[in-house]
């Protein structure tokens, strides 16, 4: 096996250093979506009667922003770009495996890695523009001053498992579908290919809620944070911000993958 | 390598470029969208309970108002009730005072026409009975009814008991002027020399005698001093007469009024 298989980012197009697979096929989906929503949101009603569009995408958008609330216990303006993104690109990234020859770029580790550093970087700028850069390192000697190279190595090693662990289902899912289609190239394959699918719609889910859970930990960590921001919606307004604990932040489970 | 740290940095950038476009394209343009459309639920809700309020409060003055007609009606019912009975018992009253009037007037008509008929009646009958009288004695016993009854009176008068001359003088000592002699008929120059000597006679005076016709009387002489009269004529059997016939009269008004 060559490394052509195993990751596309070996695989240059137009003789050209460095233009890759992933990144031409990343291009592309940011065309499409981009294209896409654009196509779809030109002409939103605000009226009881919307498009079938405009429908699926409040739908999705809706779940995202309950998934954060869901997370946060607050508004879910600030983070829905950088979450929606992350689960919107990674969900069709991963669905688009149906079409015959595409490689999904989340199969590429330096995609999930540069996600995951995004993340890695997100967690500090919306901890400090929350709590200030005092408050936020702070929480790097929290209990004590000893724990500070750990929480770093935590920092660092979730950064890691989070790409790799997307970066590992999506790579293999699609290596035992190509296996199976050599072994058994009839029925199998389509199963797996469905499997793969909702496969794929997990690890988004997954990838951006513990993107939201290591966003919102970081903020939670300080006792003096200032209450979060909330929404304006029914939602938030009936479900007021809880007293944060200071010492005991609410940590969601951690999905396993 | 597996990891290509251009591709890193190349995908983190196109991502973060993605996060951009679709916060421009799409999150703030559903959000608004969803936001807008509940702020509309909202208002709608809002605006629905608030002409709920207003329905509600509507549905309460129109009940009030219909609680006021209703009193209203029962008391304008009541007052025209009242009025109604007042109407009734002042136009009954009206009627019955109608009524009695028409029964005062109509029992006034009766007793004139009563009063009417019996001296019609007193009239006829003794002019009848006179005529008859003066007829029968000329026919039967060859007399003359005048020169009897001037007789009679001269008689009556020499035969008067003393206290009612005596009365009578002194009315005519005290009367001036002439003695008045009412007849129903002409005096002879005789009858009336006899007179005036029974009366010179008897009441010891000479004062002069005037006669004269009455025609009121039926039949009869009467002699009249200063409001004080004596003399005999038929009045009395005509009184007695037409009262007894009055009577009988009156009987049958009753009993028609009683009737009726």
């Amino acid at each position: 096996m060559k490394l052509t298989d195993i990751s596309p980012d070996q695989v240059t197009l137009f003789k050209i250093d460095h233009l890759n697979l992933t990144i031409v096929t990343t291009w592309g989906l940011m065309a499409v979506m981009a294209v896409g929503s654009w196509l779809a949101t030109r002409r939103l009603s605000t009226g009881p009667k919307v498009s079938r569009w405009q429908n699926l995408l409040e739908v999705v958008v809706g779940f995202v922003r309950q998934q954060i609330r869901d997370v946060t216990h607050g508004s879910a303006t600030r983070y829905l770009p950088f979450i929606g993104t992350l689960f919107l690109f990674i969900a069709v990234s991963n669905l688009l495996l149906i079409v015959p020859g595409y490689v999904a770029p989340t199969a590429s580790l330096s995609t999930t890695t540069a996600l995951a550093l995004c993340v890695l970087v997100a967690v500090p700028i919306y901890g400090i523009s929350g709590m200030g850069l005092g408050a936020y390192l702070r929480q790097y000697i929290r209990p004590s001053v000893f724990m500070l190279p750990f929480n770093v190595i935590g920092e660092l090693s979730r950064t890691l498992a989070l790409a790799v662990r997307l970066f590992g289902n999506v790579m293999s899912g699609m290596k035992i579908g190509a296996i199976l289609l050599a072994v058994a190239p009839l029925v199998f394959p389509i199963v797996m290919h469905l499997f793969g699918l909702l496969t794929g719609l997990i690890q988004a889910y997954i990838f951006a809620i513990l993107a939201m859970v290591y966003i919102a930990s970081g903020e939670q960590h300080n006792a003096k944070a200032p209450p979060l921001p909330t929404d304006n919606d029914a939602s938030a307004t009936e479900q007021p911000q809880q007293p944060q604990q200071p010492q005991q932040p609410q940590q969601p489970q951690q999905p396993q993958a | 390598m597996l990891i290509d740290w251009f591709t890193v940095v190349a995908q983190a950038i196109n991502f973060l470029i993605l996060v951009v476009l679709l916060k421009v394209f799409l999150f703030d343009r559903v959000v608004k969208a969803m936001d807008q459309r509940e702020r509309d639920i909202a208002a709608r809700i809002d605006d629905a309970e608030q002409r709920k309020r207003t329905a509600e409060g509507m549905v309460t003055d129109a009940e009030a108002k219909n609680r006021r007609f209703e009193s209203e009606r029962q008391s304008m019912i009541a007052d025209a009730r009242g009025e109604a009975d007042r109407l009734r018992d002042e136009w009954t009253r009206e009627a019955r005072k109608q009524v009695d009037q028409l029964k005062r007037r109509w029992s006034e008509s009766v007793s004139h026409q009563h009063d009417e008929f019996l001296r019609e009646l007193r009239q006829r009958v003794g002019q009848q009975t006179v005529d008859i009288a003066r007829q029968a004695l000329r026919d039967l016993a060859d007399a003359d009814l005048q020169a009897r009854m001037t007789e009679t009176f001269a008689r009556r008068l020499d035969t008067l008991d003393e206290a009612t001359r005596a009365k009578i003088a002194a009315k005519v000592g005290e009367a001036s002027g002439t003695l008045d002699v009412h007849t129903s008929f002409e005096l002879s120059d005789d009858q009336r020399r006899a007179i005036t000597d029974v009366v010179h006679r008897v009441l010891a005076s000479d004062r002069e005698l005037r006669f004269d016709i009455d025609d009121a009387m039926i039949c009869g002489v009467e002699l009249r001093v200063d409001g004080f009269a004596i003399g005999w004529n038929l009045d009395a059997y005509l009184d007695t007469l037409t009262e007894s016939i009055g009577q009988s009269l009156s009987n049958a008004t009753e009993t028609s009024t009683v009737h009726a």
